[in-house]
């Protein structure tokens, strides 16, 4: 079997993220192979049940009931029912719409065991953001900050409700210089534009049409690493050339010596890497690669400390 | 010295003899029973037999009674769903259906499992006088947004006033469960509040840190140790919540120890973490463990650290790999060769051993930490010392010391993970156990027969003979060829009278009878030096 695809999609509460997912299934043409994942109980009444019904596609739905993913501790119940989930449904992308609590960066690391290994990659993140409540949320709102930075793609949603969303828009440049940004209403957007940095090949085709062959290949693998060990700037260079063969994507931030943080990002081969102002305190890199793992990144660090 | 002394010194920031271990045990406790967490987390002898079974097993300085941070949300009107394998989740906040929090009032010690939870503690301080019995009780703040839901987030911006209030109530019910606790008779109140760990030091400031000063202040004049464990990324919030004054702080991976370790020793108080639980403690092998281990030992230092994981234990992890972080936290030597192979970690040259051990005599190494101060490494290699005269000459010893870089490299070329071990011509024989003496010599006898089937098989030679002349060659072939024919040997015979052959060999008088034998040592590749060495060594 090829490995399947899993798309992260967070955002705080009631920021869009089924309506994306919604979105996302409506907009394929490719399979009709799709399954969502959701690992809260909505108390809202847009929860997986609602998504059947508002869809006229077919997906396979998974619902952890596990209330809010508090921290690690209950990933490991996770990891069993997806797993079962993915060779039962046996879907060719999977869209896992994390919690609104939940820490982004763990749900990745989640991808690192080897259960899910043999099975799903982590192909990517997708942040959706309420462009009206957002400001208002981000100064004492953590998590919300953490899900926009680890983000491929954020979405600025509901701008209809505020008059200006440079402001919004700013911020979550300087929280994560490297993400693709747009603005929407209902998360309209053109979803071509979003699956086609979402592919993990990087074809100008949306993921989910690629055969299973191209983005399946057995090897293919994703991988989160974290360290508190600070790395010299002068060696983040040395360290990214030395894992880039592997790589097909490569995100994260890197902890330097002096302390501040540095936004890392490998797209196509090209390696971009930019200050950003506030520390993130740790390295944290999600990487998707080809005959790959934690232990590669690793080594390479520890080599360039 | 018991294991509550021992986390008492620690929380008093005195220097100890080695780092009390806590290993959080909530539902895990079910899976050394054999029981769902549901099945456990509702039944007093349940968490009695599966926490005992956890002391049994990890040798604790203390454990959690309880670890369930829906206790009291469940005996407020929450609604729960159970689970087989995770603590149950709370599914319906009390405030949103219809209650107020007038109508609330703190729960009294016989509400909903709180009498469970009680019940086990008295059993369990009967049962363990000397180790340190930790009471959960769920922070203030988690246990408000478990009544409200998520709204609070939005009502701590638009009605902050009723947020206050709504802490004001979870804080007093945090005192009564501290209250029953420390009646029960646990030794340290844990406030476990994974939920600040959404919020912003403001935040905290305002709705946080009144309520949570208070209980820990109860605690305190209650004659009880007090500890504040958060999870999540909280990074923000440790000087926070230094700032009300817990006796101890504890965290998950998602926070650097050292981070903690700085602010907390700063702030006087002590501090304790930061096993990873899900990559490290439920899938790893008991090699990743003890590696993880070491790292949060030499980051904590023997100042005011408890090592405990990040969190509540996964129900299934592998027993194995806690038991091996117990070894190690009351094995000094053991964390020396932890430290040692640490440092061989930056990938160093392998060797290519896939020929280690061919030659004549049978090659015996012990990788040791230092012989002369390791007492297991001293007696695997007296043990082998004995054992060696025994054949006479055919088995060759070494010990490798890994204290020095050749020996790990050695080591690890021979995917040698543990210290001590008998390798027996590059296979490793005998792992931390010193071998009885006749277990030592079949091992290596069997060798010996392996070694011995190899010879025959692989033997070629050839005999040649330089003579002055063709006579003097004849009466040599002949004994040689009888000396064939009666020991059932056939060898391919030359002869020579070529005089520049006689100069080769060397040979002066004749007649001279020289047997050359051939061996295959390597076959397609070319061979390590040190290889090459080896087999040097037996010319």
């Amino acid at each position: 079997m090829s490995k399947v695809p899993v798309y992260l999609i967070t955002g705080f509460l009631g920021s869009g993220k089924t309506t994306l997912i919604k979105r996302l299934i409506d907009n394929n043409t490719g399979t009709s192979r799709m399954a969502v994942v959701q690992n809260e109980f909505a108390p809202s009444n847009f929860d997986g049940q609602e998504l059947k019904r508002q869809t006229t596609k077919h997906f396979d739905l998974l619902e952890i009931n596990n209330g809010s993913v508090f921290c690690v501790c209950l990933l490991s119940g996770f990891i069993q029912s997806f797993s079962k989930f993915i060779h039962e449904v046996n879907p060719e992308v999977v869209f896992l719409e994390a919690s609104g609590l939940s820490d982004p960066i763990s749900i990745g690391e989640v991808f690192n065991s080897k259960e899910l290994q043999e099975s799903v990659f982590l192909a990517g993140s997708v942040c959706v953001v309420d462009a009206s409540g957002f400001l208002k949320f981000e100064k004492f709102q953590q998590r919300m900050v953490h899900q926009v930075q680890i983000a491929n793609q954020v979405i600025i949603n509901k701008i209809d409700l505020v008059d200006n969303c440079e402001q919004v828009l700013q911020k979550i440049h300087q929280i994560n210089p490297q993400s693709k940004k747009y603005t929407s209403n209902y998360c309209e957007i053109n979803m071509e534009e979003l699956l086609a940095i979402t592919n993990p090949m990087n074809t100008s085709q949306p993921a989910y049409n690629i055969s299973a062959e191209d983005i399946g290949r057995p090897d293919i693998k994703s991988a989160v690493f974290k360290t508190t060990k600070a790395i010299k700037e002068e060696n983040v260079n040395r360290f990214l050339q030395a894992i880039m063969p592997q790589m097909i994507r490569l995100k994260g931030y890197i902890l330097l010596d002096s302390g501040r943080s540095l936004a890392v990002q490998i797209v196509n081969n090209r390696l971009q890497s930019d200050h950003i102002d506030k520390s993130i305190r740790q390295t944290e890199i999600i990487a998707m690669g080809i005959s790959m793992s934690v232990s590669d990144i690793k080594t390479a660090y520890l080599q360039n400390i | 010295m018991k294991g509550i002394e021992l986390i008492k010194k620690a929380f008093a920031l005195q220097n100890v003899e080695r780092v009390p271990w806590v290993p959080f045990v909530g539902c895990h406790g079910g899976h050394l029973i054999n029981v769902t967490a549901s099945e456990f987390l509702k039944s007093s002898d349940l968490i009695f037999k599966g926490v005992s079974k956890a002391v049994e097993i990890y040798k604790p300085d203390g454990i959690p009674v309880l670890f369930d941070l829906q206790v009291e949300a469940e005996a407020l009107g929450c609604r729960l769903v159970w689970s087989d394998d995770n603590p149950p989740a709370v599914v319906s906040h009390v405030l949103l259906e219809g209650k107020t929090l007038s109508d609330l009032s703190v729960p009294s010690s016989t509400d909903g499992r709180i009498g469970i939870a009680i019940d086990a503690a008295k059993k369990l301080r009967k049962e363990f006088p000397d180790i340190a019995l930790y009471g959960l009780i769920t922070g203030p703040y988690t246990l408000a947004l478990h009544l409200l839901g998520t709204d609070i987030f939005m009502k701590m911006l638009e009605a902050p006033e009723e947020i206050l209030a709504l802490l004001d109530f979870t804080k007093e019910v945090g005192k009564a469960m501290a209250g029953y606790y420390i009646d029960a008779g646990c030794d340290i109140i844990a406030v476990v509040d994974p939920m600040t760990s959404q919020i912003d030091p403001d935040s905290f400031e305002m709705f946080v840190h009144e309520p949570a000063k208070e209980i820990f202040d109860f605690i305190r004049a209650k004659g009880k140790l007090s500890s504040f464990f958060v999870c999540g990324h909280a990074q923000q919030n440790i000087e926070a919540m230094c700032a009300t004054h817990p006796d101890n702080i504890s965290i998950d991976e998602n926070i650097p120890l050292d981070f903690v370790r700085d602010i907390a020793l700063k702030n006087e108080i002590s501090f304790g973490g930061n096993l990873k639980l899900t990559v490290v403690l439920l899938m790893g092998t008991p090699e990743d463990a003890r590696r993880e281990a070491m790292e949060c030992l030499d980051l904590g230092g023997k100042i005011g650290f408890v090592l405990a994981p990040g969190c509540d234990l996964p129900k299934d992890t592998p027993p194995e790999n806690i038991k091996a972080i117990t070894e190690l936290v009351n094995d000094e030597y053991l964390q020396q060769v932890e430290r040692a192979k640490e440092k061989s970690e930056t990938e160093i040259a392998l060797l290519n051993m896939k020929d280690y051990g061919r030659v004549n005599k049978v090659i015996v190494d012990i990788i040791t930490l230092d012989s002369e101060s390791c007492a297991p490494c001293q007696y695997m290699v007296e043990a082998v010392k004995r054992v060696a005269p025994h054949f006479e000459g055919i088995v060759v010893w070494r010990e490798h010391a890994i204290k020095k870089m050749e020996a790990v490299t050695f080591m690890n070329s021979l995917l040698v993970k543990n210290i001590p071990t008998i390798c027996i011509d590059g296979k490793i024989a005998f792992v931390s156990k010193i071998p009885p003496q006749n277990e030592l010599i079949a091992a290596i006898q069997q060798r010996i027969n392996e070694k011995f089937k190899l010879i025959i098989s692989s033997r070629r030679a050839e005999v040649l003979i330089l003579g002055k002349n063709d006579a003097e060659c004849k009466e040599a072939r002949e004994a040689v060829e009888l000396a064939m024919k009666e020991t059932g040997k056939h060898i391919s015979l030359k002869t020579s009278t070529d005089s520049a052959m006689k100069a080769t060999f060397g040979v002066v008088n004749t007649p001279a009878i020289i047997l050359t034998e051939h061996k295959i040592k390597a076959r397609g590749e070319v061979p390590s030096v040190d290889i090459i060495k080896e087999w040097l060594k037996d010319i």
